[in-house]
């Protein structure tokens, strides 16, 4: 089994996804890059499940796809939201509140 | 505190990495940078912030919702692999699952969320109505300071109403 | 890979037979849920006056198992299924749901909660011509993700319930959607939450790894091996700073004052009080029944992150002029003095525990008053700064005692409440003596002195200043805002005059883990 290449890959898309979340100022590649960690969550799952021969990894990755669409679908509607009120999507111009 | 040695190394490593890409790119890097060359290709004023994209407002609703259903049945799948063997129980609980998927659909098509063509429900009655409008911004006291605060959001009224002809255009 | 698959799943799957009687709380939640919004959709405006009252009532209902539960207590803990010697185990979620002493209070604790926070948002959220029957929709599922928290002993039901949590807050957060600041709090709220979940789940995955399954007792078993391991512990850095962010622990804390002034007020409270316990109650069940082994890596994290959280917290709450953010800030802080117990828990997991709830109990009792007060003051001032609190004294005499006894049990001064939930954080930190308890007892007992300045400050504003445009007409309390304020008043006097209510309910053993 090649568990490792698989940690490897999940690592480096885990570590993209980060790095655009902290880096992006658009709302909607802010969320792109947080499905990146979360497919690297399932790469994770699948791979130890695979490992251990449990089933748990592959229901909780089919639990993450769900809940991540469901956080998707709420985030991309709060950004439409910011987009209909502002005209923009940059989300470092939301700063109204500070202190 | 061994146990958080390997964490402490990775994290000096990260710190390192980023400090020698930083130094090396200064030190190597040529730079024949003028101003003119730095500047945003844009004719007229000088723009404060990146210019405006084009956003198709309405696909990204009708495919967000659509997002959400497409994966909700990801847990029919499972179900449909063993349906002959978890038998009448497994076949109540995925009704049960159905109905509450099939409520939210229900819910959407009322709601309007589906209708397509010019907006009707997000058109405001009058421009008059300022965006941030509440009963508490609107109702106060005379004399009161700072009856201006809300001013500002009188932009973000106006610029809906472009967002209004956008769409049309888009369409 | 597909040959394991047929295998697994191919095992005998017996019907079982279903303890209902344990998931009733939430099997009412949702269906009681489920029957407002199909109210809400066939009469529409016609019943839209019902809603809270119906929302709140669906609570009042799931709270009655929670009572018969607690009375039959000799069964407990109890499981989602009834196990029965001649049906052979399923194996499937067993023990990933338990029903026990902690689970039933805290369930009592969210349900008690939701329904304060109905009565504060009646007639609140449909101001400024918003139709507020999805908000109550929005708070039953919320709340639903709570209860299955507070019964959740595995991974994957901590996440779900963790999501169901979060994902109808974001929504209510960014509520008053013409509003931009508003919308301003639902997009810092959505997006650190979400980062914040997705951390947690590499943790989470980590340890699922680790362990080769997702049953926290099963992790507990697997990952003790007597030594440290560099892929354990990352696993657990990235649990504990998914839920740092849940509970505003410093430095994961950088939303909630933005999101808690920009949102609704009685969303507000929701957050500071229903949510955070959440999250804490997430933290709790992860670290005390998965977690008893890696005391060595689980508690420095948990000791500078509860020291940083309290001292930051109150740091930053001195200087602001906004009631609603000095309350955020403060409530950061307090979420530092939860944390404090599990910087200690190694050895005394169930007292460390016990302290927790008793802080949850009392905070959630003193701080929806503090909000409600807060709400009822916004419709004569129209404002949340500060200095329009003053001269309250002069035309609401009973409101600003009602708000000097949550300040003073915020501070934590006897008689009310506070102090005694105070008390129960530094028996546990000073037990056993041990140095890191006692250097995290002192830094919270500085930080007690800090917070005491600015609370008082408030008191000293409503009772001795003259009011700031010289307006001293009565405010109209409407009853069930003077509702919410009379039980969260009672509650405050009465943990704190008569601390054994409280501590008899959360004198429970353990969180028990599956079976």
């Amino acid at each position: 089994m090649f568990l490792n290449q698989f940690l490897f890959l999940s690592a480096v898309l885990f570590c993209i996804g980060v790095y655009g979340v902290l880096t992006r100022k658009n709302g909607v590649l802010v969320l792109m890059s947080i499905e990146l960690i979360l497919n690297a969550v399932n790469i994770n799952m699948v791979a130890f499940g695979a490992f251990n021969a449990d089933l748990g990894g592959q229901v909780f990755a089919l639990f993450i796809i769900a809940v991540a669409a469901a956080e998707v679908g709420v985030g991309l509607a709060i950004v439409l939201l910011i987009y209909r009120n502002r005209r923009s999507i940059d989300i470092t111009e939301a700063d109204l509140m500070k202190g | 505190m061994a146990q958080y040695l390997p964490l402490a190394a990775l994290l000096v490593l990260a710190a390192l990495f980023a400090f020698l890409s930083f130094v090396g790119s200064a030190l190597l890097a040529p730079r024949r940078s003028t101003e003119q060359k730095s500047a945003p290709y844009e004719c007229g004023i000088i723009p404060g912030r990146e210019p405006p994209q084009r956003f198709p407002v309405r696909f990204y609703l009708v495919a967000m919702l659509f997002i959400v259903f497409d994966i909700e049945i990801v847990f029919l799948y499972p179900w449909a692999m063993v349906h002959g063997d978890v038998g009448l129980f497994g076949l109540i609980a995925v009704l049960i699952f159905s109905a509450m998927v099939f409520e939210s659909f229900v819910y959407l098509i009322s709601k309007g969320a589906l209708d397509w063509g010019p907006l009707q429900i997000n058109q405001r009655q009058s421009e008059m109505v300022d965006a941030s409008r509440t009963a508490t911004s609107t109702i106060r006291k005379v004399g009161l300071e700072g009856r201006y605060e809300h001013a500002p959001a009188k932009t973000a009224a106006a610029s809906a109403s472009d967002e209004l002809d956008e769409t049309a255009s888009a369409a | 890979m597909s040959g394991t698959f047929v295998t697994l799943v191919a095992a005998e799957i017996e019907r079982p037979s279903i303890d209902w009687h344990a998931i009733a709380p939430e099997l009412i939640l949702l269906g009681g849920g489920a029957l407002v919004t199909v109210i809400d959709l066939i009469w529409l405006e016609r019943v839209r006056k019902l809603i809270p009252t119906l929302t709140s009532l669906v609570f009042l209902v799931a709270l009655i198992p929670v009572i018969t539960l607690w009375a039959d207590g000799s069964g407990l803990p109890r499981g989602l299924w009834i196990i029965d010697e001649n049906v052979p185990a399923t194996g499937v979620w067993e023990g990933a749901f338990v029903v026990d002493n902690y689970s039933l209070v805290l369930k009592g604790l969210f349900l008690l909660s939701a329904y304060v926070i109905v009565l504060l948002s009646t007639n609140y959220m449909s101001e400024g011509d918003y139709y507020d029957s999805e908000y109550y929709q929005l708070i039953a599922a919320s709340v639903l993700g709570m209860l299955v928290m507070s019964s959740s002993r595995d991974l994957i039901s901590i996440f779900v319930a963790l999501e169901l949590v979060s994902i109808p807050a974001y929504l209510m957060a960014a509520w008053r959607k013409r509003d931009l600041k508003s919308n301003e709090a639902g997009l810092k709220y959505m997006l650190m939450g979400v980062f914040a979940s997705a951390i947690l789940l590499y943790g989470m995955s980590l340890l699922y790894g680790i362990a080769g399954s997702t049953l926290l007792s099963d992790i507990a078993a697997a990952i003790d091996i007597g030594e440290s391991r560099p892929v354990i512990t990352l696993g657990i850095v990235f649990t504990i700073i998914g839920f740092g962010f849940k509970v505003s622990a410093v430095p994961f804390h950088t939303w909630a004052p933005d999101t808690y002034e920009g949102a609704p007020t009685p969303l507000t409270a929701f957050l500071a009080v229903a949510s955070k316990a959440a999250g804490f109650v997430a933290l709790i069940n992860v670290v005390i029944v998965a977690l008893p082994t890696q005391a060595n890596v689980v508690e420095p994290f948990i000791w500078v992150l509860a020291a940083i959280t309290m001292t930051v917290g109150n740091l930053i709450a001195l200087r602001q002029t906004n009631l609603v953010r000095m309350l955020a800030y403060s409530g950061v802080a307090q979420a530092g003095y939860m944390l404090a117990p599990l910087a200690v828990y190694d050895g005394i997991s169930d007292r460390a525990t016990s302290a927790v709830v008793t802080y949850l109990v009392i905070y959630a009792a003193m701080n929806l008053g503090a909000f409600a007060v807060v709400i009822i003051a916004a419709r004569k001032t129209r404002s949340a700064e500060l200095s329009s609190y003053g001269g309250m004294f002069n035309y609401a005499p009973g409101l600003t005692l009602a708000m000097t006894i949550f300040l003073f049990s915020l501070a934590g001064i006897p008689p009310v409440g506070g102090w005694w939930a105070k008390f129960e954080v530094f028996r546990v930190l000073t037990e056993g003596n041990r140095t890191s308890g006692i250097a995290l007892a002192v830094i919270a007992a500085v930080n007690s002195v800090i917070a005491a300045f600015y609370y008082l400050n408030i008191a000293k504003q409503m009772w001795f200043l003259p009011s700031p445009d010289g307006d001293n007409s009565r405010i109209a309390i409407p009853p069930a805002l003077l509702a919410a304020v009379g039980l969260t008043v009672a509650a405050t006097i009465v943990s704190g005059v008569l601390p054994g209510v409280v501590s008899d309910m959360t004198d429970f053993v353990n969180v028990a883990a599956g079976q």
